[in-house]
């Protein structure tokens, strides 16, 4: 558990580095946050409710997931698929570590890197400009922690999943831009789902990409949909669980047929 | 001419080459596709719940989505070179482009031709004919003229952008994904009517990063829609000077870069 604790704080030390990149991202993801509430209130202008939100919900949740983006939706980081195109994963694979955990813990220092340098920022900068609503109180905040942990644990699985098809591929970028495309969907980021037709919505809880975005900022929101908060967060633990499974097995089946390129 | 020819040459090449792993071209190219495809039933979907948007009809937001995203699709086959251009300062590799007898400009322009592309270029084409269709266009022989001029600016204004975004990594060797803004964003920006927008957000895109002549003045000349923010139907016409003069000033500002580039010596 230690071993994994350091590994997680070298890779939130080494995304220290990039500062000015960080400092473009910044402002990058403010430009969208600025963009999205635009949208967004004047597809409620002169209308109390749309698909279930008011003004300060649908500003608050366009905020918080652009805030929230870098930490608990992105899963285009290539280190691990550098690593089997170098054959350096031949390495780290002898190592007497768990390779799958090994690699859980770089995406979690990184996440948790994303959280304090992107998110904090970018949210008290949503909070001046935009006025964004507070957790309505400790409980909230508190469970809303609780859901981002989560959020994270899930991102970072399916960043593992995704870089990892690298050892039947090689490059792992189409598949990572396909899932990104469908993350970007179905995880709320474009829009809310409850703005999606009846069928589509469904799909939306069959799928893990919720538990990314969705989940924490309706906690963060106290709104009620189609789950409660409790549900919310269980589902987030069984999803996160479902990958971590997915993350051992594949792990178990790419050692079998590892093919190490160069030498 | 012959700069015509050899271009021709090395994009053939490139597209050659491109050509060689086809499965991962068909799989890109599609993935392309959607992933833009999504971009658009997000539109489709908020019109769902609502009639329109500020006086905006699906069919009218449509054009503005096509007319921006047609452009950048379209800039992204001619500017690749300089999109990826920060490997080149990176690995010191320009040095070897300085000593070949043909201008910088010409040989980043001619570096790369990104083929794969052709998914997000079908989706942004398709976008527009189904607006030009849903919103029932009337044609006179001025619009169709004005059409592929407005879709050919757009797409000078994004290699503009492109190639600023290139020439700043004279100075900071690293990639600026600050530009993402206007090329992403901007296109995410020009998808929609200027109204919808805060004072200060819509100015910055008229009179500083000028991106609503790509779409927003083309869309309500094409639709004879009258300017809700009161600006003369004739701002559609000057999209092309507008266009071509930011261009302008990305060539200057390269050519700046150029004189003022320090290889890394790796």
């Amino acid at each position: 558990m230690r071993l994994y604790l350091e590994v997680a704080r070298k890779s939130f030390r080494r995304q220290m580095a990039y500062r000015t990149a960080n400092l473009a991202g910044i402002a990058v993801n403010f430009f969208f946050t600025c963009l999205r509430v635009f949208i967004f209130t004047s597809v409620l202008a002169h209308r109390t409710q749309v698909a279930g939100y008011n003004v300060p919900q649908i500003v608050t949740y366009m905020c918080l997931t652009e805030a929230l983006m870098m930490t608990a939706g992105a899963i285009g980081h290539w280190e691990l698929m550098d690593s089997v195109i170098t054959g350096q994963v031949a390495m780290d694979l002898a190592r007497p570590w768990d390779f799958f955990f090994y690699w859980l813990s770089r995406n979690l220092g990184r996440a948790a890197y994303f959280a304090v340098f992107r998110g904090i920022p970018l949210f008290l900068l949503s909070r001046v400009i935009f006025q964004i609503q507070l957790p309505a109180n400790g409980l909230t905040a508190v469970l809303f922690l609780v859901s981002l942990c989560l959020a994270m644990l899930v991102s970072s699985a399916l960043g593992f999943l995704t870089n990892f098809t690298a050892m039947w591929t090689t490059d792992a970028r189409g598949v990572a831009s396909m899932v990104t495309t469908v993350m970007w969907f179905f995880s709320g980021m474009l829009l809310p789902p409850e703005f999606l037709p009846h069928w589509l919505r469904t799909l939306v809880w069959w799928l893990p990409f919720q538990a990314q975005l969705y989940a924490p900022t309706t906690i963060y929101l106290g709104r009620t949909g189609e789950l409660d908060r409790g549900q919310l967060l269980a589902l987030q633990a069984l999803w996160a669980l479902i990958l971590m499974g997915v993350g051992k097995a594949m792990l178990a089946a790419g050692q079998r047929k590892l093919t190490i390129q160069g030498g | 001419m012959y700069a015509i020819g050899l271009y021709f040459r090395l994009i053939g090449a490139c597209i050659r080459g491109q050509m060689q792993y086809r499965v991962s071209f068909l799989l890109e190219t599609t993935a392309q596709f959607f992933a833009t495809f999504i971009d658009f039933l997000t539109v489709y979907f908020i019109f769902n719940r609502i009639p329109s948007l500020r006086g905006w009809s699906l069919g009218e937001v449509a054009l503005l989505y096509g007319l921006a995203a047609t452009g950048f699709a379209i800039e992204e086959f001619l500017g690749r070179g300089f999109d990826v251009f920060h490997h080149k300062v990176v690995h010191g590799d320009f040095d070897r482009v300085l000593i070949r007898p043909w201008g910088t400009f010409f040989q980043i322009l001619a570096d790369e031709f990104p083929v794969r592309r052709l998914g997000r270029l079908g989706q942004a084409v398709l976008v527009l004919a189904f607006a030009i269709r849903y919103v029932g266009l009337r044609w006179t022989w001025a619009k169709a003229l004005y059409l592929p001029v407005a879709l050919g600016s757009g797409c000078v204004f994004y290699l503009a952008i492109i190639i600023a975004q290139a020439t700043m990594c004279f100075w900071t060797v690293q990639a600026v994904e600050f530009a993402n803004i206007f090329t992403y964003g901007g296109t995410e920006m020009a998808s929609y009517p200027l109204e919808i927008y805060a004072d200060w957000f819509r100015k910055l895109f008229i009179f500083v990063i000028p991106l609503a002549f790509v779409s927003y003045f083309p869309a309500l000349y094409l639709l004879d829609k009258p300017d809700p923010l009161g600006f003369p139907i004739w701002f559609a016409f000057l999209t092309p000077p507008v266009c071509f003069a930011v261009l302008g000033l990305a060539v200057a500002l390269w050519r700046y870069g150029v004189r003022h580039y320090q290889s890394t010596g790796s």
